[in-house]
This record gives C-alpha cells, structure tokens and sequence, in this order.
C-alpha cells in the first residue's frame, strides 16, 4: 500500500512507538514502518529492562541529559499505559571499602545529573534488609531508590496501542530499501517492503540499522557497532531472593553483570558486553558462562537449577558512545535518533518529548487533539485475578474458562484478545500475554496455540510462524494412515 | 474468600490428572464405595497414552501389548460405568492443604471440600534453556512430546530433517515415529555413556533403522536465525564436559529434546507438601501418602516411571489409601525411612510402616552386571543380571521379610554387584 504523512517514523521499537506515541496528541498524521511483523523485535526486546536511576552517564552527554529526566517521568508513563513498573531502587555494590571512593564518585555524579535520593550504605545490617541474600562480603552500597524495572517489550506494545488509538498507522512487514528526498518540496519518499510512503519529516529510530538508514540520505557521520549482552532468565518460581536492581562497580565498557528481579516476576542475570562485526543474537559458552559465574559474585548461593531460558539482544551502540539525537546535516526534516544503548530505555520518555519538540523547531505544526487519549487499556490478566473477579470474567466470556498456557494461567480469552490487538506469531502471543514464557516453555501449550493462531487468522495451521519470516513451526501434514 | 455465587461441592476423594495414575486411583477409589471426582483440563481421559499410538503398553499388566489409546480405553470404558464424576476441560486453581480447592470448570468456579486428595498430574519436559544449549533461538526446537502431540494428535510434521538429543524413551519412540512419516532422522545424541531409555526402544526404534545413536556426545551450538539450520554435535568427557575441537555440524531443520521429565509438583507445593530433592516430587509412603495427611500422589508427579504399568499399580495403590483415609481419617502411620544407598539414585516410596507388604522403585546411579538389590542389615535380596538408570527397578517386599524390617530403624537400599 502507499500512503502519505506529515511524520514517518522508521522502527518500532521504544523510541519508534514512544515518537509515535509522543506524535499522536496532535493533529497530525503520522506513520510507522517496522520491518518485523510486530513491534519491539530490535533491541528493545532483549535488555535488562532497567529504568535507570541515572547516576552512570558522564554529566553534559545526551545520555545524562535524558536519563534522570525520563526516569522521572516514567510513573506516569507507565500509569497511563497500565503497564507494570516497579521501583525497586538499584544496589552498586562492592565488597572493598577502599573502592568507597568509587562510589563517592558515582553519587556526585549522579546528584549532578539531578537524581534525587543516593545514598551510600556502610551498614552492613541495613545491606542486608534491603537485600538479605546478597554475599556477605558486600560492604560497601551506593544505593538509588529511584531506580525500577519495566518489561520493555510490554511497555513497547502499550506504546503502538495507544497510538495507533490515537490515530497512528502502523505498518509491519516494511522494511525500509530506499529513501528519496524531493528536490522542490520537502518531502521524503520512502520505498519499503510494504508499499511507498510520502513525509514531510522523517524519524529515524531504527536501532542496530540506523546508520544504514541515515546512508539513504547521505548521511554518514555516525556508525553503529553493535555489541552483544547475553542472559539467564530464571523461573519466576524463585521470585523474591532477588529484590533490588544489583550491579557490580562499573567499568568502562558497561554496567556490568547485573542481577534483578524482572518486572514481571522472575529473575534476570547478564549482560556480558561483546562487540561484534556481524550483528548476531546467538547465545554463546563462554558468554553465558560469564553471565553465570557474574551473577554468582553477588548472589553465591542463588539456584541456579531455576534457569528457564537464556537469550542475547544488541546494543545499538553508536562509535561516540553517545546517543545521536538530532537533524541531519545531511538532510533537512531527516531527524536521527540513533545510538540509543543502555540507558536508553530509561531515557526513552524524555527522548520522545524532546523529539516531538525538535519538529517543531524545524517547523511542524503542533495542533493539539482534542480527541487524545492518553489511556491504554491491558489486557485482562487472568493470573492476577482474585476469585470474584474470576467469577465475573469467566461469567462474561466462554474462552476465559479455557487455560491455554497452564504454567502461567493464560485463557483463551487473553490469547484471543492479543491476537484481535496484533499478535501475529507465537512470540507476538508470548510477548503480550507470557504464554511459553513459565516452567515448560511452551512445551504443553504449543500446539493449541497454533491452533488459534489458524483459526484466528483465517489460514493454515502452516501458515503459523514462531517469529515471522522463514520461522515456521509446521513442515508438512503427516500421511494420516495412508 | 468464599464467594456466595460460587457453587460448592463435597467428595470423599477428588483425584487430580486424568491419566493413567489418575484414572487407576479414581476407579479403585469408586470400586472401594467411595464418592469419587476426576478433575481432567483437557477435553478426554487418558493424558499422554492418547498421544502414545505405538504399542508395548500393558505388558506387565495385562501381558499383552496394547497402544496407548487402547490402554486408556480399559481405563475410560470403566470409569464411564462407574459412579465417578469426571470433571473435563477443568483446571484446579488453587489446592489447600485442608484438602479444599477451587476449580474451573466449563460451568464456572466450583469449590470443592474432599476427604483425601490424589495429585496425578504427571510431568513436563525438561526444555532447552534448563539444559543450557547456547546458540540462536529459531523456530524447530521442541521437547520430543511436543512433537510426539502434533504429528500423533493434530496431524503435522514439525519437521523434515530431525536431530534428537536425549536417549529417553520418547525420543526413541519418536525417532521411529518420524522416520515412518517420512522424515529422516540424522541421529540420536547421549550425553551419558549408555542409553537412558528403555534398550528394548534402542533396538527397536534405532537399531532397526539404522538411525545412529552418538553415546557420550551432546548439542553444543544452535543455528539458524528463524528456522532451526543445523546443531553442532560435540564429544563430552568423562565429566560431560565437551571436549575442544570435537565439533561437527549437523544439517537439520527439527531439534527434538529428550532430556529428561520433572514432576509437575505445583500443588503439592501449594498444599504444603515436603518434595523430595532427588525425585522432585512428594516424599511418599508406601500408601503414596505424602507427609500432608490426606493428600496422595501417584505416577509420573512422584517420580519418573517407565512404564504405564507400573503407574497404574501405583494409582490403584493410592486409591487403596485414599479409600482407606476418606474411611476412616487414618492410615497406619510410616516411622522407617527408606534411604538410597550404594549405587541408589533415589528409592520410592521414601517411608514405609513395616506392617504392611510394599512394593518399591529405585533407580541406580550406575549400570551394573550381575547385581543384587538388597536392604542392608537383612537377608532380602533381589539379583538382577543388568541394571542401569534408564530403567527402573521394582520390587516387592511381602509376608515374612516384614518380620526383617522390625528392628530397623532406616531401611537402607543398595545395589551391589554379587559376582
């Protein structure tokens, strides 16, 4: 199809739907192009899931400018997307009281950067009630009560349903193959895998591929290098051992190998930080071996028998190290938003509102929407339920009486209700509803879940993809006695 | 808590899980008189036997060799006879230990009050991430179950060219499986130095066809970004350690993992039951009694049984004991603990009473020739030309060899080899 906007906005990921999002309060028509079949894929998809307090960034850097700014303004971000956001506070721990000036450091970093509530704890007792299994060797704690967790891929979702709500088109499967800059007018015409689309302005927020994006209308003032993090995610059975956000003293490179409780109940450990020439997002040995033997530095004792899964995402790291927030030198109305590593997530808010203010200066007309709204509606979640509003739920719809996923309680209801909302694959499912996501990892409920994905969707069971593209989960029929 | 709205219900014994130990313990429950409910989430009787269309169950039973299916169908042609209240497409959603708990059913919440309780909610697969294999995430990995359920019960092939780690018995059997569809099978990965499954499913489900079985080899890589495109087949050492350098890749399109099951102990935990480390599952008397009073378990959620006829002794087997519970509010209490010993893995039941005649399952730690089984301090013996821990062993302690038992304290198993 084609189709014609004031803003197009290429990737859907946190910053393309936070845009998006950010966009649809006004009068404007405005369109997002994701080469995958659903949102947040990329890097959003794979990360800590940390809302960092935003004490690490060097003062003066775009990545400390928009941190402790989107931390703040991430309560009622998450509020009105009814997504789960939990301010556990983060632990920087070490076990050498000679490293306290380290920490010292960190804090009057971060109070520079306007974060609000550092502590440094000398007290072993107070360690230990905020987080009682950590080693007994930690001393030493620059503690940051504002710091949360958020599942990114949930708060992505949130994102595209409020603005598509609100007026938003998204348009999956559109990979972006060429951009054409109108000599006489300002506009962009923008040839992708699912049709061509006219802008006036263009976002680019499309992560590890935002340098190739940026090469489409010259401009090669940045690189990305993308660098791999790996982590364990254990069962959510062992909920509560971990408590807070824990890192290690950072290094150059990165944060280092973090343990926290995810925002949706279980526990993550990683990531290990290992550039790459080829992008890839295979695990490896060695690397989820790190992670392991990282974790176990501040959690020795921690059952490593509930490890569930483990996986691998890219940072989208750009050679500054910086984020790249801006107009193209090389393009008028081409605006970058590129180079969004760890703290991205966390300044994603920030970065949505600022570029929203951005287009204004170059001239984009802000009218507000009288008809935005601002609320998203979750779905229903069975699992948290208590029994009366079971009673009701059940009552009104026939499919919440049929569990799907057993290990985490999901109905057919829920897994219908995702479909309806854009689920497309078994990982859109999983995702929106974290079916495959408990104890047996969709080993019970895989097969069902095709199934409804095919009655759903009108084609064959076949059809059915775990993630889009060549991804398929069923090869053939099978001779059926013949 | 309790909701006005919500219809409740009474039962001398609820059994939970619909399969073969389920089924066992519900119908000796309503032979016995009791008022029993079968509460099943899916839409029939019978658990994984419906998926399980190759034949070999029921020897040790019935000495013939039934399909799974036709297994179940002894089981379901009675019970629909009976006075048992099957309860399908209903899920528990919480079990107390009072014995009470809250289901779902096609109706709406039922909350139900029973005298004794039977878990025999079976097991799960162990998945890839619980075995660590690094490498990509494509589609085309999946526990030998899952895949067992899709070309057995909804008519797919998940694949064409297939790979199966794990000796077990439903890799066995799926490796035939997919090689009569049609689909060829690359090999079967061990990464112990014997098969774990069954040797009469070695023999029958790889040696026949020529499917190559790598012992003391394992999957130590994964590719392909969305369709599995290969694994890499490694040597281990005598740690199952891979060894550096060993690597070959293997193109496939389907990685089935056969590595093992776990209980699905979920609502004996909830119900405040103490689990056994090395089983996963309840720790259980010889009545399969778990330390809960009232509360039983029997088949696959106590521990990892080979074959359905032993499961369906111990579901009559705890039948018998909910009976008896439900009767009466008592059972003879199990003081001895019965303990691995030398070359024991685990031993099931975990405590006995001495007074009545008990049967018990091990599992040993390393194969062994000309082996004797026997409860150290005592003349009871068992021999056994070959054990192994792909296969366990049972055995029945009865009449005069209590007598054996009274002075012990601890009744210590061990598996030694006699010559």
């Amino acid at each position: 199809m084609n189709a014609s906007y004031d803003v197009i906005v290429i990737g859907g990921g946190i910053i393309g739907t936070g845009v998006a999002r950010a966009l649809s309060r006004y009068k404007i028509d405005v369109g997002v192009l994701e080469k995958e079949p659903d949102v947040c894929w990329g890097t959003t998809k794979a990360n800590s899931g940390i809302v960092h307090a935003g004490y690490d960034a060097k003062p003066g850097t775009a990545k400390a400018s928009f941190s402790a700014p989107g931390n703040k303004k991430y309560g009622g971000w998450t509020e009105n997307l009814s997504v789960p956001f939990k301010r556990l506070g983060s632990f920087v721990s070490t076990k050498d009281k000679s490293q306290l000036d380290k920490l010292e450091n960190l804090l009057e970093q971060g109070e520079e950067n306007g974060v609000e509530e550092l502590e440094i704890i000398t007290d072993r007792k107070r360690i230990e009630e905020l987080e009682p299994n950590i080693t007994e060797e930690v001393e030493v704690v620059l503690y940051a009560p504002t710091a949360g967790v958020v599942a990114p891929y949930k708060l992505t979702i949130a994102l595209f349903e409020n603005a598509r709500e609100n007026g938003v088109d998204f348009h999956f499967n559109a990979p972006v193959k060429g951009i054409q800059k109108g000599e006489d007018e300002a506009k962009f015409t923008i040839e992708s895998g699912g049709g061509n689309f006219d802008g006036k302005y263009v976002i680019n927020a499309a992560g590890i591929h935002s340098d190739e994006i940026a090469g489409m209308v010259g401009d090669d003032s940045f690189s990305i290098f993308p660098a791999r993090g790996e982590y364990h995610l254990l069962d959510s059975e062992i909920e509560g051992y971990v408590r807070r956000i824990n890192f290690p003293l950072p290094t150059q490179e990165s944060k280092g190998i973090l343990v926290t409780p995810a925002a949706e109940g279980s526990i993550i450990f990683g990531p290990n930080h290992q550039p790459l020439e080829e992008p890839s997002v295979a695990t490896t040995k060695e690397g989820l071996e790190k992670v392991l033997g990282g974790a176990m530095k501040l959690f020795p004792d921690i059952d490593t028998g509930k490890i569930r899964t483990n996986f691998a995402g890219l940072r989208a790291k750009a050679g500054s190290d910086d984020f790249v927030i801006g107009e193209s030198d090389a393009a008028d109305n081409f605006v970058n938003v590129a180079g969004i590593q760890s703290p991205g997530l966390t300044a994603a808010p920030a970065i949505s509102e600022h570029v929203v203010g951005l287009l204004e200066d170059l001239g984009l007309e802000l009218i507000d929407d009288s008809d935005f709204d601002p609320r998203r509606n979750p779905i229903p979640k069975f699992a948290e339920m208590d029994i009366d509003e079971i009673a009701q739920y059940t009552d009104k719809y026939k499919a919440a009486k049929d569990i799907v996923c057993r290990c985490e309680e999901v109905t057919r209801a829920e897994i219908e209700e995702a479909i309806d909302r854009g689920a497309t694959t078994l990982d859109g499912i999983k995702f929106r509803t974290r079916s495959r996501m408990g104890s047996c990892q969709g080993g019970f409920c895989t097969p069902r879940l095709i199934e409804i994905l095919s009655d759903k969707l009108g084609v064959s069971p076949k059809e059915i993809t775990k993630k889009g593209d060549n991804s398929y989960l069923l090869a053939e029929e099978t001779k059926k006695g013949e | 808590m309790m909701n006005s709205n919500i219809k409740s219900t009474k039962k001398d014994i609820v059994v939970v899980g619909g399969g073969p130990a389920g089924m066992a313990a519900g119908l000796r429950g309503a032979e016995e008189g009791a008022e029993v409910m079968i509460v099943e989430r899916d839409i029939e009787l019978g658990g994984i036997l419906n998926q399980c269309i190759h034949n070999g169950f029921g020897v040790e039973i019935y000495g013939e060799e039934l399909t799974g299916p036709e297994y179940a169908e002894r089981f379901t042609s009675q019970i629909s006879e009976s006075s048992v209240d099957v309860m399908l497409n209903t899920f528990v959603l919480s079990m107390r230990p009072d014995k009470s708990m809250t289901l779902l059913t096609p109706n709406g919440l039922l909350e139900v009050e029973a005298e004794a309780v039977v878990l025999a909610t079976g097991a799960r697969e162990r998945s890839r991430g619980e075995i660590r294999i690094p490498g990509s995430r494509p589609s085309g990995v999946m526990p030998a179950g899952t895949a067992q359920e899709l070309i057995n019960k909804k008519g797919f092939l998940p694949g064409k060219r297939v790979f199966v780690l794990g000796s077990g018995d439903i890799g066995l059997i799926i490796s035939r499986r997919l090689t009569w569809e049609g689909a060829e099978v690359a090999g079967v990965a061990e990464i112990m130095d014997y098969p774990t499954g069954l040797n009469r499913n070695v023999v029958q489900c790889l040696h026949d066809y020529d499917i190559p079985l790598h012992l003391s080899h394992t999957v130590t890589d994964i590719y392909g970004s969305n369709r599995l495109e290969g694994v890499e087949l490694s040597r281990v050492d005598d740690n199952m350690k891979p060894v550096e350098g060993t690597g070959q890749d293997i193109d496939v399109d389907l990685l089935l993992l056969s590595v093992g099951l776990v209980p699905e102990n979920d609502f004996f935990k909830e119900a405040g039951v103490t689990l056994s480390e090395r089983t996963s599952g309840p720790i259980v008397d010889e009545w399969f009694q778990t330390d809960v009073p009232g509360i039983f378990g029997c088949g696959n959620s106590v521990h990892i049984e080979d074959l359905v006829d032993w499961v369906t002794m111990d579901g009559f087997r705890a039948g018998d004991g909910a009976v008896a519970y439900a009767g009466n509010g008592n059972l003879q209490s199990a003081e001895k603990d019965v303990v691995p010993g030398e070359n024991v893995n685990y031993v099931v039941p975990q405590k006995v009473s001495g007074e009545d005649d008990f049967r018990f399952a091990l599992r040993v730690e390393e194969p062994m020739e000309n082996a004797d089984i026997s409860i150290k301090g005592t003349d009871i013996s068992f021999f056994e030309k070959i054990v192994t821990p792909g296969e366990m062993e049972v055995n029945e302690v009865e009449g005069e060899d209590l007598e054996e038992l009274q002075g012990l304290d601890e009744i210590e198993v061990e598996v030694t080899r006699r010559f």
